[in-house]
């Protein structure tokens, strides 16, 4: 995918000034702060940090379902689909639970509890499909069930017979997935859906994804905290670090010529399987406290290539050319 | 390998499961293991979950007793069965063969302070002379796996504390005492990307100074070559060691099939090679069950290249250029 192509594409999301904050013990946690991010329509797009960035509560809140702990400070989340423009955070209750599913579906992270454990596999689809399409034919209903579960390497006849706890954790997640597309939804969110999977099913999933989404053209936002998943799999990575998101660019671009040091520092303490282990560097200094981070830059007390002003004006996420963002104060935006 | 500092002989461990009721099932978790660790050196033992590694790291510590086979110890020039240890040599051993368990959360006794899960071990073995000095030395260990400052955590309990401080705490403990054997039982899964490099690097660091064996227990093929560069690492399937040898030439050049798969799936952080990488074959995904594991090879029904033999007869460990792999093809 070339630079230039970004930017003509359409967007499908947009995430516009969404601040997500908790109330905690011991104060407030801003897990999300003020972001803006751009998915466009038939992208992979992978948004990748640590634990605590606040990614799994950006993908949450898309849908409107941030924990009971949790509120929607300030924001918008522009849903673009059919020449209309939905505001996802204005949408009434009944609204919202058509929208969940048919729409936008989401596949959360740990799929053992999505499950309804007295309800076969069969019955799970009907519910979903009755819930909102109405009565639809039992033949219709398997004859897709039974496609969507061919395509994820599933023996249709034996699971649909089964109460999830008779599968194996990766046939649950294969599962849920064939689920999450029955309604054809546009746009998928999958938190973490290859995490608590072995190996070798990892790499089968992902395959898998890569091959539904080159048949569709279904738009994806892919969150792991391994970014090594998303080189395989991603056309855009975005990186988030203390409720902010730092860099944004092209899989190639952000695995071989990042910008933002964090990104950098990030990329060099990944071990792997192939290359010299001698680059590998850990990434200096403790994690902040997300309820009282750094001022400024949130990096800046981590960063070797710190100034004066970032320890005192947050940066901005800014374009450096060909779609390509970065919020540090190393850099310029393009003309 | 000259004077191993302990080793295990043939060793099987059966678990029994099932109900009061029902017919009770047979779980063989680890089966007909024979492996070594020298002085000083890193063993890494590579598998997926369910593979049996973790019930080898406590069979290894006396945690769990082995149904068959033997464990030896090398104690005052001579071996020593594990199970027959007593008095001050029962005492040498358990200070000297440590666990990093994989449970952070069953890490401290949920009724102590961090700073009172830290000194009994110091005071114990006299490796303090008094509380005062216990107390200097947990600061100084907090202190070298990142927990600063240590005074904000001598006093909290471990409902207070993330999985991966939790984590951190269990490595200072283990290294406390200075022994000469650590089991890491997935020592850095639960900390971040960024974090896990600076902590393996602490226990490399250390090695050089104490002298210390692992046995590092991971299903992270990338974490073991990282820990175990220059040493050995063992992969492991179903209760099975089916490969053992030298770190590097293994990941570069693996000869037993699942090892092979193994590699072609771990994900690599280079979008070029990523996308470029085919599928590997498998026959089928589904890991067989532990109950009613398949016959001969226990790999042969996910195994791209079985033939009729891995069906039938079960493939011993024999050396293979180098190093040991248990396959019939080869």
């Amino acid at each position: 995918m070339s630079k230039d192509s970004v930017k003509k594409k359409d967007v499908i999301l947009s995430i516009r000034g969404l601040t997500v904050e908790f109330r905690v013990e011991r104060g407030i946690l801003r897990a999300v702060d003020n972001v803006y991010l751009d998915i466009y329509k038939g992208e992979v797009l992978g948004l990748a940090g640590e634990s605590g960035c606040g990614k799994s509560v950006l993908a949450h809140s898309i849908l409107n379902i941030v924990d009971p702990n949790g509120y929607i400070k300030s924001g918008e989340i522009l849903f673009n689909s059919n020449g209309e423009s939905i505001d996802v955070l204005k949408l009434s209750k009944s609204k919202l639970r058509k929208f969940r599913w048919s729409k936008i579906s989401i596949v959360f992270q740990g799929a053992q509890n999505s499950f309804n454990p007295v309800i076969k596999v069969r019955d799970h689809f009907i519910d979903t499909v009755e819930d909102h399409k109405g009565r639809v034919s039992r033949k219709t209903i398997f004859k897709l069930a039974s496609k969507l579960m061919e395509n994820v390497h599933l023996d249709a006849k034996r699971v649909l017979d089964m109460y999830p706890h008779e599968m194996s954790g990766g046939m649950k997640q294969r599962t849920l997935m064939s689920l999450s597309f029955i309604l054809n939804p546009e746009f998928i969110i999958l938190d973490e859906p290859t995490s608590a999977l072995d190996v070798l099913t990892q790499k089968y999933i992902v395959k898998l994804l890569r091959d539904i989404h080159e048949e569709t053209g279904l738009t994806m936002l892919f969150i792991t905290h391994d970014l090594a998943t998303l080189a395989e799999i991603a056309d855009r990575i975005a990186i988030m670090y203390l409720g902010n998101i730092v860099e944004v660019a092209d899989v190639y671009t952000i695995f071989y010529e990042p910008k933002h040091p964090y990104t950098k520092a990030l990329l060099k303490s990944i071990p792997s399987i192939v290359g010299p282990l001698e680059d590998l560097k850990p990434l200096p200094g403790p994690m902040p406290d997300p309820i009282n981070p750094p001022p400024g830059c949130k990096f800046h007390p981590r960063c070797p290539e710190r100034m004066e002003i970032c320890k005192k004006v947050r940066p901005k996420l800014i374009d450096i050319g060909g779609g390509h963002l970065v919020a540090c104060h190393k850099y310029k935006p393009t003309k | 390998m000259p004077n191993p500092l302990l080793k295990t002989e043939n060793v099987s461990k059966i678990f029994e499961v099932g109900s009061m009721f029902g017919a009770k099932k047979h779980i063989k978790a680890v089966e007909n293991v024979s492996i070594e660790i020298g002085e000083n050196e890193i063993l890494a033992l590579v598998g997926e979950s369910g593979c049996g590694k973790s019930t080898l790291g406590k069979l290894m510590l006396a945690l769990l007793r082995q149904d068959s086979g033997r464990i030896l110890y090398y104690l005052n020039n001579g071996y020593k069965d594990i199970w027959s240890l007593k008095g001050e040599e029962f005492k040498e051993y358990r200070r000297n063969a440590q666990l990093i368990p994989q449970d952070p959360y069953t890490t401290i006794n949920p009724m102590r302070n961090v700073l009172s899960a830290l000194t009994p071990p110091l005071l114990h073995y006299k490796i303090a002379k008094d509380r005062k000095e216990a107390r200097k030395m947990a600061a100084e260990l907090l202190t070298m796996v990142g927990l600063v400052p240590p005074e904000d955590f001598f006093k909290r309990y471990s409902c207070r504390l993330s999985g991966g401080q939790l984590q951190r705490i269990a490595i200072a403990r283990a290294i406390s005492v200075k022994p000469k054997f650590i089991v890491a039982d997935e020592a850095v899964s639960m900390l971040d990307a960024s974090l896990r490099i600076e902590i393996l690097d602490l226990l490399l660091n250390l090695k050089k100074k104490i002298k210390t064996a692992y046995l590092f227990i991971t299903h992270d093929l990338a974490i073991a070559r990282y820990f175990a560069r220059d040493q050995r690492i063992a992969i492991m399937y179903l209760g099975n060691i089916v490969e053992i040898g030298k770190t590097e030439e293994i990941i570069q050049n693996p000869l037993h099939p699942y090892t092979k798969v193994l590699l072609m799936s771990v994900p690599i952080p280079d979008p070029k090679i990523a996308r470029s990488r085919g599928l590997p074959k498998l026959k089928s995904l589904e890991i067989p069950s532990l109950v009613n594991p398949p016959p001969g090879c226990k790999f042969h029904t996910r195994c791209p290249y079985a033939e009729k033999i891995c069906e039938e007869k079960v493939p011993e460990l024999r050396e293979v250029k180098g190093r040991l792999v248990a396959c019939h093809l080869l």
